[in-house]
């Protein structure tokens, strides 16, 4: 059926005509071979009818010269009679005069269709009569009736043998003339033979070209539709399986996929359906899906289905929907945007009941550590102040009366106060790095570097350093955050230079595989550190100098790190003890993000 | 007699003390009216509960802790910011947080200026005696406040 289709469907009639051609051909060259034969069957037969009259013409000239012959045997016949009077001589006159008669009637037969010959003929039958009677009147005459009677004959036959003679003169005529007839006729018939088969082999060969041509162009043409039948097989037979594949991903996908309508049923559900919320499938396609939604939620999936009625697509939009038990699960839920044109909507979504609980529980812990560190923040610091404020308030009211040993006293509670505040202050501000939602946008990295350095100039007093800032991309990130990273690195940099008499600190871009700047760094030529602990650089609370050496809560780093982490980048450093280290960041650049 | 030009609601003893301390140096420690939390400062400001029978006068300036029982630091600013007879009331919130939200918040609210109290005594005196000259002396207070005696 489906060969008969695709024949049908490319059928012009072109190919019909063409096919046709040659028995068109066949009719033509039938007809003219069978005109040719009607042709050469009246050239013959006329051919025949020349030849007829050759042989009649010949055949009158023969009459002519026997009658011819008969008068001069009649009139010897006669002469002898009169000479001798023997009897016999009348016997071979009469057998002559008979041979006479039936020569002019056979004469008179042959030219029947000669009107002239024919006048002739008859004019001789009285003459010839005239002449064999010559010797019944009077046998006894005398010799001059005799000579008389002689003369009077010769007359006759005179006359006689001048109609022969005109007779024979004709029948010549006749003879060249119907020779010449017979000739055309023979030339004729050959050309007419030569013609018709001239014409019927042409035709003919022309016939079985166009048929061999023909069979020809068939036989491709059925052998591409033979192709074609195998590849739309072969196609069938891929769709088919496709279909398989589809249908058998609908129905084991452990996601909860559904066919639906805008009008507010499922068509089509997979089985996983009834093992998330227990319901028969016949049950959640009888009713419309509103019923089996939460309340809180109908809303809110009415407005998604109106979203996507407008042609949006739906991502991870969430709902509860109810269970058997009474117990509701949350779906989320992705849904491309409808084909223009068609309302049908193919959908999975997924169980996410336990994950909302988990994202609960975070969230929850989240606030627990808000709070944390809202009374680190408040109620740890205050205390801290008050030892400091009344340490100084000591030294105040009682400083003349102390001794160096109590001053001492005082000043080293005095640093660890300080000491603990910092602490303090850099583990919110860690604990902040990690919280909260990135704000990012276009970063300006060569003018936040610039910042930060005015920033750290309280550091730098009395110092020498030669900063080399070479050109910077903008990044894509949170600004804050970025900036605390520069703080960090920057300040790191200036710190552990601090025994360098000119400190260098480079900051720049080093390119990855010369597809364009890959990661920003710092270089600086100070303390360095030991590779082998470079594990250790940005753990929190980790570090790699004695404090006396080099101040700081061993916290920068960490929240470096977390930072950039947070972006999406990495982070690490080489270094050599003495020598100086760089620092490698990567965050995303401006120019790779889409807004 | 001395007027209490400023209004310091703080609940805790010693943070009290100290800010006193600062302000003595400054000759600002008698003008000041110490509050142990939010109701009381409103009390205070609406001249409600215990004072009821205090003297005429809104005070030039308010300092304010967050943190405070019963009342909040920053429901004692919305309630003064609601309120057409005290709104125009400058306040300053004094406090050891650093929290963004609680910044915001603040500055949303309607505050005039926000103090992050330093651990260093150093830095903490001078940033009280700074506040309190600024708002107290310097700044011109809005009409119907208390005025230097």
């Amino acid at each position: 059926m489906k060969t008969a289709s695709l024949m049908s469907g490319r059928g012009p009639q072109g190919s019909e005509l063409a096919g046709r051609a040659p028995l068109f051909l066949f009719g033509v060259g039938l007809l003219i071979a069978l005109a040719a034969a009607v042709l050469s069957w009246l050239q013959i037969r006329r051919l025949i009818e020349d030849a007829e009259r050759v042989d009649q013409s010949r055949r009158v000239l023969e009459v002519i010269e026997s009658l011819r012959r008969f008068l001069a045997r009649a009139e010897a016949s006669q002469r002898g009679w009169i000479l001798t009077r023997e009897a016999s001589f009348r016997e071979k006159e009469a057998a002559a005069r008979r041979g006479l008669q039936a020569s002019l009637e056979e004469a008179g037969a042959l030219t029947a269709d000669h009107p002239a010959q024919q006048g002739r003929c008859r004019e001789l039958a009285p003459l010839l009569e005239e002449r064999g009677s010559l010797l019944d009147k009077g046998g006894d005459d005398g010799p001059t009736a005799l000579r008389e009677r002689i003369r009077q004959g010769d007359l006759v036959t005179d006359r006689i043998l001048g109609i022969l003679r005109t007779m024979e003169t004709e029948e010549r005529g006749l003879l060249e003339s119907r020779n010449a007839d017979s000739h055309r006729s023979a030339d004729r018939t050959l050309l007419a033979g030569a013609t018709s088969g001239a014409v019927s082999c042409a035709s003919f060969a022309m016939g079985m070209a166009l048929y061999i041509r023909e069979t020809r162009r068939r036989r491709r043409a059925e052998a591409a539709i033979l192709q074609a039948n195998a590849r739309l097989e072969a196609a069938n037979l891929e769709i088919r399986e496709a279909g398989a594949q589809v249908e058998a991903f609908f129905n084991k996908s452990l996601d909860l996929t559904a066919v639906a309508d805008f009008d507010g049923r499922f068509r089509k559900l997979n089985p996983a359906w009834e093992k998330v919320l227990g319901w028969p499938l016949a049950e959640l396609l009888a009713r419309p899906w509103l019923d089996f939604i939460h309340p809180d939620d109908r809303t809110a999936t009415i407005q998604a289905a109106e979203r996507l009625g407008a042609g949006a697509t739906l991502i991870q939009f969430q709902n509860r929907y109810r269970c058997r038990d009474g117990g509701y699960r949350w779906l989320s839920w992705n849904v491309p945007a409808p084909v223009p044109g068609s309302s049908t909507l193919y959908s999975t979504a997924r169980d996410v009941t336990d994950l909302k609980a988990a994202e609960e529980r975070i969230l929850a812990l989240n606030k627990e550590l808000e709070a944390f560190s809202y009374s680190v923040s408040h109620d740890l610091r205050a205390p801290l102040r008050h030892a400091n404020g009344f340490v100084e308030l000591l030294q105040k009211h009682a400083g003349p009366a102390l001794d160096d040993k109590s001053r001492r006293y005082l000043k080293t509670i005095s640093d660890a106060v300080n000491k603990m505040g910092r602490l303090i202050d850099d583990l919110l501000s860690f604990s902040r790095s990690g919280r909260g939602e990135l704000k990012s946008g276009h970063v300006g990295m060569a003018s936040l570097v610039e910042e930060v350095r005015r920033d750290l100039q309280a550091d730098m007093e009395g110092r020498s350093i030669v900063w080399d800032l070479k050109p910077l991309p903008d990044a894509w990130g949170d600004p804050a955050l970025l900036r605390q990273v520069w703080i960090n690195l920057l300040s790191n940099a200036v710190k552990y230079t601090r025994h360098r008499a000119e400190a260098r600190i480079e900051v720049g871009t080093e390119s990855g595989n010369g597809q364009g700047p890959s990661c920003y760094y710092v270089r600086d030529n100070g303390a360095g550190f030991d590779m082998k602990y470079a594990d250790k650089l940005f753990g929190v609370f980790q570090r790699l100098h004695a404090s006396h050496e080099f101040e700081g809560t061993g916290v920068g780093l960490a929240n470096v790190k977390r930072i950039v982490a947070r972006h999406g980048g990495s982070i690490w450093a080489e270094a050599k003890v003495g020598e100086g280290a760089v620092f490698y960041f990567t965050v995303p650049l401006a120019g790779e993000v889409g807004r | 007699m001395n007027v209490e030009r400023i209004l310091l609601a703080e609940d805790n003893p010693e943070d009290v003390e100290l800010t006193l301390e600062a302000l003595g140096d400054v000759n600002l420690a008698n003008e000041v009216v110490v509050v142990g939390d939010g109701a009381e400062a409103l009390d205070y400001l609406k001249r409600t509960g215990k004072y009821s029978r205090r003297s005429e006068g809104d005070p030039a300036v308010i300092f304010l802790d967050l943190k405070m029982p019963k009342v909040d630091g920053l429901q004692v600013l919305r309630e003064i910011r609601a309120d057409p007879a005290l709104r125009s009331i400058p306040v300053v919130i004094m406090t050891s947080s650093r929290e963004e939200s609680d910044l915001v918040e603040s500055y949303k609210v309607g505050v005039n200026a926000y103090v992050v109290k330093p651990v260093d005594f150093g830095q903490f005196a001078e940033s009280v005696k700074r506040v309190g000259l600024f708002w107290a002396v310097v700044n011109e207070p809005p009409p119907g406040s208390l005025r230097k005696a």
